[in-house]
């Protein structure tokens, strides 16, 4: 035995690294999560609770004194979602309240429908069509046995994240726009040309394709970080318990990304309302609006109309509630499911 | 307070929040634009005092609308400012944009130090990427901490709410010291067309120095190497552009008629106004509400439908016309006249073949009614700070002026191309780049001010003859609308709609909305904004006798 | 315990061969794989090549393509040369390379410490403080605001201006939280029982156990601050103090507004495609070097390691 195998006690609690996560479908043996005794006890005074915890609190000063100063105070400016803005004449302490008005003039919109019910279903198509790509990507590339092959591999499909969406655009538009190489190479053969450009029914796919292209390869990052924290050994009994590939892979694999993908899937939700805004402005006039419009370019639009920062804040205060009450929503599905999720009640 | 209107009240009652009723406010109407009579407006901007650089003819003579055409470069420039214009010795902020690469900063770039030491100070520019300058802009206007000098394009201030607002009262006034006679203590602001300064009045002060325009906003192109190859003649209407379509279109050899903006020109061949225009029974219709305009759609839309635009086009209503029309996969495509020169500077030197031509102006039907748009007098502007006294403000305007010397003055060569020698080399009277030059040489201080154009261009074959022919022609059809001679600011309302209703006649050229939709998307286009304009502008219009 | 998976736990990668007791992999499953990874590298490696090649073409070329070149016609560093060649770049490349560094130091050292001080329930504020990092994910400030932060502090045209604003990211934070807690607790109960301080069990135990995750939020926050422009546009006057991003956009503009281009401001050769390409090559190159590295702490068995260690 040489120094980094591991002691018999440490194989036992190394188990919980994927089951404490993972929660009840593996079948392999799961730790009972005991408490702490020191940290979860209840009843504590906040003074006993302070005298602990104090370490904890300059750990975080740091990280509390940048966000106080860079979002909680600048974002005390959104109060200007509820006045009538005039950053010239009366400024943020000057300017007059006027209610939800500018909040109204949201809905009063016939287009914001359009728009929410557009952002939203895209959101869910990607939901369902996008968000386990990075997944099954990252589950396809750890599966490649040999190490440099992986490296290679990973280090191409993560590119794309780094093209504007000018670029991928531009890109799709030469492979299978109307002038774009697959159409060329039809007439060159006698064939009608093809345009998916521009075809409005099928927008939501080829923007889902093209998210997937520019995407997937960074989200999968994230994937094959939490599928290196599962413990080989697991991999290893279970084999020995005659688990077949599929079998460790539905069992240990799974269960082991259970938290991350429970975790990004809520912070998804957040951002229900954040499909993009670039993408969808450079494919307007190829699909129309009635297609491409969502919650930004909406936003966008309306707020060159109006020229109105109140306006602007007055929507950006709109997604972010929702965004809020979708991870809210989300989180409280999440532990009814037994997961942790992103927001842990104490 | 006004009863709030019902579609609110519906959204209220449906969220079931009735108290939020009572901390729901009307919110004050939007700016609804100011408008300065024709009779004031000369009080406060200077009187036009042409200015004659001496000993300098130009080849084809200038007027009102054409541009004097150098057939040759001058052998010499004559320097037009004799003082230098920074006394102070304190030095000048400015906020700039700027298309194209960095130049090295202040202390690293010779090119600087060259002008600055003719100004007699140092300017220190503070530039930014022209595509998001308006980013910028908005923040540090907002935040009312702004340079001395702010150098702002009109596509960038309509964007900014409440921007005359902020003009007023971060600004200066510059009638005082510019207002009719007084220009004369800066001959080259005083220069200016005096439309041009009236676009400079935002809500009924003189703020802006003009960057001049051109009266043309654009005109067709075609490849003219193309259109021999295939036995092709310009279009002589609108109507030719159909036959033109079906000949040139050829998906097989990669090969489209037309490119992207056409359908301005379309929509000026119909005799369509640039914007407002006198009916009969002495009321005023928008472009949006003319026939002529519904017309256009329709005709438009065939030639979409029949292929004739580049799939590209088709696909990005902004795509870069210029690569294709290089490439050849477009023949026909409407442009800035300063497109022109451009590329030829671009594809020629690659392609000898590459035969870029202008097409005279062109009515809807043969022999039908010929007009040209007259384009804005002005779009960019260098405000001034308010506050900076007396002394100060005089200084920054004499460097306005020195950095408003017309082409053929010495000014205008150290702004453009720095120092003989240095910068640059006269090669077969053309000017020549060095290394240096193209490293440090950033225009910047061009945008301290503005100046009459010239057209000499004269290192591309016939392009400064033909661009004067067409000036010439285009200058006789010129159109004025009923508002030239006041400074009217639009609407912001009415400016916030332009490009929603202009992305939906996009939308119906693409086949994505049917023909018969325009009448509904024309009647939004009024409820939301176009009628109260209209009011708006025919008060000003009556006002000012021009109804 | 046999040799195989002390192997594979030394070198720290996966050897090539597969262990013991894996089953070798069906032929059919091995033909769907390589057909699989055959069409995502081709979906990947076609459009990059196009935009190699374009970037090393002659504008001759490029005009005749009319856009990304597909087939070569002579190879030329022209593009290259003229962008290295720019002395604001090179000046460029060592200001991004100082703001990311020193960006992605103080943001990982920052996020991971706020992490962990997060990752307690129950703890003293935890509630609040955890909260606050939400609304963080989902509000904005607005532009003008911040701005406004930036300047009251004094940070106008000082690098700080570039690393600070966006120095903490709700996203990565509460991603390195999550991780954190899968720690299994009993690992950190027992440090805690021999006396361990919470900065002990953080440096000692929890960060060697979540090296992977650390690298990847430290890739995270470096891929971050090496293609920021906007706020250098903001906040930065001096333009020898930009960052190559935001140099870089220069190269890229070429749809000119009017008047601009009616004047001939641009002069006559306006950036070519060949540039924008090769400005598209120059952004992908630090990710190359990046993401090597990170990989490499992507091991196995990080957990059993670390509970020795």
């Amino acid at each position: 035995m040489s120094t980094d195998t591991s002691t018999g006690a440490a194989t036992g609690t190394s188990t919980g690294g994927a089951a404490g996560a993972g929660g009840g479908t593996a079948t392999i043996k799961k730790p009972r999560r005991r408490r702490a005794p020191a940290h979860e006890a209840p009843g504590l005074t906040w003074r006993a609770k302070l005298r602990r915890d104090w370490p904890l609190l300059v750990m975080n000063l740091p990280m509390l004194l940048i966000v106080v100063a860079f979002w909680w105070i600048p974002a005390l400016g959104n109060v200007i979602a509820f006045q009538d803005y005039n950053p010239y004449t009366d400024g943020i302490l000057g300017s007059p309240v006027i209610g939800f008005t500018n909040f109204a003039l949201l809905f009063e919109d016939p287009q914001f429908l359009r728009a929410i019910a557009n952002t939203l279903s895209i959101t869910a198509f990607q939901l369902v069509f996008y968000f386990p790509v990075p997944i099954l990507l990252a589950l396809l590339l750890n599966s490649i046995v040999s190490a440099r092959l992986r490296a290679f591999v990973q280090g191409v499909v993560y590119m794309p994240f780094f093209f504007s969406w000018v670029l991928v655009i531009a890109i799709f538009q030469q492979m299978f726009g109307g002038a774009g190489l697959l159409a060329q190479i039809l007439r060159e053969h006698g064939y009608e040309g093809v345009d998916w450009m521009t075809n409005s029914d099928t927008f939501i796919l080829l923007i889902t394709s093209q998210t997937i292209w520019k995407d997937a390869g960074w989200g999968a990052i994230i994937f094959l970080a939490a599928l290196s924290t599962i413990d080989p050994h697991l991999y290893e009994a279970a084999a020995v318990d005659g688990a077949r590939r599929w079998r460790r892979m539905w069992h240990i694999t799974l269960p082991g990304l259970r938290p991350v993908i429970v975790l990004l899937l809520i912070l998804r939700l957040g951002d229900a309302l954040n499909v993009g805004f670039e993408q969808f402005m450079l494919q307007r006039s190829a699909v129309g609006s009635e297609a491409s419009e969502v919650f930004d370019t909406f936003v966008y639009w309306s707020g060159l109309r109006t020229g109105d920062l109140g306006y602007g804040a007055a929507a950006g205060l709109f997604k972010g509630l929702v965004g809020l009450l979708l991870i809210l929503a989300a989180n409280r599905v999440a532990h009814a499911m037994g997961e942790r999720g992103v927001y842990s009640r104490s | 307070m006004p009863t709030p209107n019902p579609t609110r009240r519906g959204f209220l009652g449906l969220v079931g929040a009735s108290v939020l009723v009572a901390g729901c406010a009307e919110k004050r109407q939007a700016p609804k634009g100011t408008a300065v009579a024709a009779d004031k407006l000369s009080s406060l901007v200077p009187t036009r005092v042409p200015y004659e650089i001496p000993g300098l003819k130009p080849d084809l003579p200038g007027s009102e609308f054409v541009q004097p055409g150098f057939l040759k470069r001058p052998a010499e420039m004559v320097q037009a400012v004799t003082t230098p214009p920074l006394t102070s010795g304190k030095e000048v902020t400015a906020m700039t944009p700027l298309w194209g690469t960095v130049p090295p900063g202040l202390g690293s770039n010779s090119y600087y130090d060259e002008v600055n030491k003719r100004l007699g100070g140092v300017v220190r520019f503070n530039i930014s990427d022209g595509n998001t300058y308006g980013d910028k802009l908005s923040t540090v206007l907002a935040s009312g901490d702004v340079p001395e000098m702010v150098m702002i394009p009109q596509w960038e201030l309509t964007k900014i709410g409440h921007f005359t607002e902020a003009a007023n009262k971060l600004f200066a006034d510059l009638s005082p010291y510019l207002a009719g006679d007084k220009a004369k203590e800066f001959p080259l602001l005083a220069n200016y067309d005096t439309a041009a300064w009236q676009y400079g009045v935002f809500g009924g002060v003189l703020q802006g120095i003009p960057w001049q325009n051109d009266p043309y906003p654009f005109a067709t192109f075609v490849r003219e190497d193309i259109m021999k190859k295939l036995g092709l003649e310009h279009p002589k209407s609108a109507d030719d552009l159909v036959t033109l379509g079906k000949a040139i279109t050829s998906p097989k050899d990669k090969r489209w008629a037309f490119g992207g903006g056409m359908e301005q020109e379309v929509q000026r061949a119909f005799g369509v106004p640039r914007e407002w225009r006198k009916k009969s029974d002495g009321t005023l219709e928008y472009k949006y509400e003319t026939e002529e305009f519904a017309a256009h759609i329709e005709f438009v839309t065939k030639l979409f439908e029949a292929g004739y635009v580049h799939p590209d086009v088709v696909a990005n209503k902004d795509a870069d016309n210029k690569a294709i029309f290089g490439s050849g996969e477009i023949v026909i495509y409407r442009d800035g006249l300063g497109a022109w020169h451009e590329a030829l500077g671009r594809f020629q030197a690659d392609n000898p073949d590459f035969d870029m031509q202008i097409v005279d102006p062109y009515p809807a039907k043969p022999g039908g009614r010929l007009i040209m748009w007259r384009n804005e007098p002005a779009s960019m502007f260098v405000f001034i700070k308010k506050g900076l006294g007396d002394a100060r403000t005089r200084e920054l305007l004499a460097l306005s002026n020195w950095a408003s010397g017309p082409f053929g003055t010495q000014e205008y060569e150290l702004c453009y191309n720095g120092v003989e020698g240095k910068h640059y080399n006269v090669v077969n009277g053309q000017v020549k780049q060095t290394a240096l030059g193209r490293k440090e040489v950033a225009p910047t201080y061009l945008f301290l001010s503005g100046r009459p154009n010239a057209n000499a261009m004269s290192q591309y074959d016939g392009l400064v003859q033909s661009l004067w022919d067409w000036q010439t022609k285009a200058s006789k059809i010129l159109e004025n609308d009923p508002f030239v001679g006041i400074r009217v600011e639009t609407p912001s309302k009415m400016a916030g709609m332009a490009t929603p209703t202009e992305d939906k006649m996009q939308e119906i050229f693409r086949g994505k909305r049917p023909v018969s939709e325009w009448p509904k998307i024309l009647k939004e286009w009024q409820e939301q904004g176009g009628n109260e304009a209209r009011e708006f502008y025919m008060k000003v219009a009556r006002e000012n006798g021009r109804l | 315990m046999t040799a195989s998976t002390l192997s594979r736990r030394r070198g720290g990668r996966r050897p090539s061969r597969l262990a013991p007791w894996e089953e070798p992999p069906s032929a059919a499953g091995r033909l769907g794989k390589g057909t699989l990874i055959t069409l995502i590298l081709v979906a990947v490696l076609g459009p990059l090549y196009t935009i190699v090649l374009t970037s090393l073409s002659s504008a001759k070329t490029v005009t005749e393509a009319g856009g990304l070149v597909l087939v070569p016609d002579g190879i030329t560093f022209e593009a290259y040369r003229q962008i290295f060649s720019d002395t604001v770049v090179s000046r460029a490349i060592l200001v991004s390379t100082g703001v990311t560094i020193v960006g992605t130091l103080i943001s990982a050292g920052v996020s991971v410490l706020g992490a962990y001080s997060l990752s307690r329930p129950g703890s003293f504020l935890h509630r609040p403080l955890l909260f606050s990092i939400l609304l963080m994910f989902v509000f904005f400030p607005g532009i003008i605001p911040v701005y406004l932060m930036v300047s009251g502090l004094g940070l106008k045209d000082s690098y700080w201006s570039l690393i600070l604003p966006t120095a903490v990211s709700a996203f990565n934070v509460v991603v390195l939280r999550s991780f954190f807690m899968n720690i299994p607790k009993e690992i950190l109960d027992s440090a805690r029982i021999d006396g361990a301080g919470e900065f002990r069990i953080l440096f000692r135990i929890v960060l060697p156990m979540s090296k992977a995750v650390t690298a990847v939020v430290a890739m995270f926050y470096a891929v971050g601050y090496w293609n920021a422009w906007f706020n250098a546009m903001l906040y930065i006057d001096d333009t020898r103090k930009w960052p190559l991003a935001l140099i870089l956009r220069q190269y890229v503009v070429d749809s000119n507004p009017l008047p601009a281009a009616t004047a001939g401001v641009t002069g006559d050769a306006p950036p070519t495609l060949a540039i924008k390409m090769a400005i598209v090559v120059i952004a992908v190159i630090p990710a190359l070097i990046l993401y090597p590295l990170v990989q490499r702490h992507f091991t196995k068995g990080v957990i059993v390691g670390a509970v020795k260690g």
